[in-house]
């Protein structure tokens, strides 16, 4: 009895952490946080952008990176579509491009017209290399616009 | 001694041995102590054939509840553990952004969204470059412009980014560099300071009421506060 009692305190517990937030200001903000397994790696990225935007059946694609020290940087942008399955996602035809600059800098965009109802979203890796040859690669999801 | 003292005498002595037993707390088996003799008496009756006749030794189990304060540290470890193996996020906010801050870097996203443009009406310049500084880049869609500014001699580079609200969701590294919050022109916006002995770099962002500009570049900070200042709507 007193098991079941402890598992399902654990159970409501789970259920009230998944929206378990705490503020930080601003002033104050500092630079720990707790685990989130999607992030990725930023030691030589300082930004990184990637964003889709849906106008009628047309897909603007915008992948934008900003580093420090480095030599060169490599994006590859592809527009993905939800297969309605699981978390599927596949890739666009004719919607995949790369773009590689020796700058700190790097910025692609991109559309797609004609597109079918659904669900799509930008996938942007930067691959980022400083001078002394270290390098980093960042995968980096845009949020889901909808095709009606 | 007559038949009478002996028995007082053994009362006495039965009152005393079984005031001590009272004296010993009552037996609280562990968890593995109820598993185990939970076994042996499963193996037991299917041994033994339990029929109506033969009826089981059945033991019923104390009654044992826990003192709520207790109940309140399992409780509070049990959201503990739940807290870190779901895991939580930050949220930053500011007076114009709100963010989810992540291990090594916080994504931002503009608030106060009503009523604001959702593609570019008119776009910002940079109206006082640092010498050297000339546009090698233009870039634009329909919510966003992007203007790249480079220094041919030093390779020092500075970006001009210019984004409606709705479509605005960077990652700004933080794993080791904080925001600060700080004001352009009366706009409300944050810096973070990337430099170090070695380079400069830094990035200013601000909410200019319709747009959120954003300005990157090999700079030091106050430097590129000046720049952010300069912005200027460029007239057809």
């Amino acid at each position: 009895m007193r098991f079941r009692q402890i598992i399902a305190s654990a159970l409501t517990a789970a259920c009230l952490c998944t929206c378990f937030t705490t503020t930080v200001s601003a002033k104050t903000v500092s630079t720990f946080s707790i685990v989130n397994s999607a992030s990725p790696l930023y030691d030589i990225a300082r930004s990184a952008y990637s964003e889709l935007n849906i106008v009628g059946t047309k897909a603007e694609c915008k992948s934008q990176a900003f580093a420090v020290n480095a030599a060169k940087i490599t994006v590859e942008q592809t527009l993905q579509k939800y297969s309605g399955w699981f978390w599927i996602w596949n890739d666009v035809d004719g919607a995949s491009w790369t773009r590689t600059e020796n700058r700190s800098s790097v910025r692609l965009s991109n559309t797609k017209s004609d597109l079918t109802s659904g669900t799509y979203r930008v996938k942007s890796v930067f691959k980022l290399t400083d001078k002394n040859g270290k390098t980093e690669t960042l995968t980096i999801y845009s949020d889901e616009q909808n095709v009606p | 001694m007559n038949e009478r003292d002996f028995k007082d005498i053994l009362a006495e002595i039965c009152a005393e041995e079984i005031a001590e037993l009272n004296m010993f707390p009552p037996f609280k088996p562990s968890l593995r102590h109820r598993l185990t003799m939970k076994r042996i008496f499963a193996l037991y009756e299917k041994k033994t054939h339990i029929t109506a006749s033969n009826p089981p030794i059945v033991l019923t189990p104390q009654s044992r509840h826990l003192p709520s304060s207790k109940r309140l540290i399992i409780l509070f470890v049990v959201i503990i553990c739940a807290a870190l193996l779901t895991g939580f996020m930050l949220v930053y906010f500011s007076k114009n952004f709100q963010g989810t801050v992540y291990n090594d870097n916080t994504q931002l996203f503009a608030v106060n969204t009503e009523n604001c443009p959702t593609t570019i009406e008119y776009e910002y310049y940079l109206s006082d470059l640092p010498d050297g500084f000339e546009i090698v880049e233009h870039d634009s869609l329909s919510f966003d412009v992007y203007t790249l500014y480079k220094n041919e001699l030093s390779g020092h580079i500075i970006t001009l980014s210019q984004c409606t609200k709705n479509n605005f969701s960077p990652h700004y590294n933080t794993e080791k560099h904080n925001f600060e919050e700080i004001n352009i022109n009366g706009h409300t916006g944050l810096c973070i300071d990337f430099s170090d002995n070695k380079h400069n770099s830094s990035i200013v962002v601000w909410d200019n009421g319709d747009y959120i500009l954003e300005i990157s570049g090999d700079l030091p900070k106050k430097e590129l506060l000046y720049l952010a200042e300069s912005a200027k709507v460029l007239e057809n």
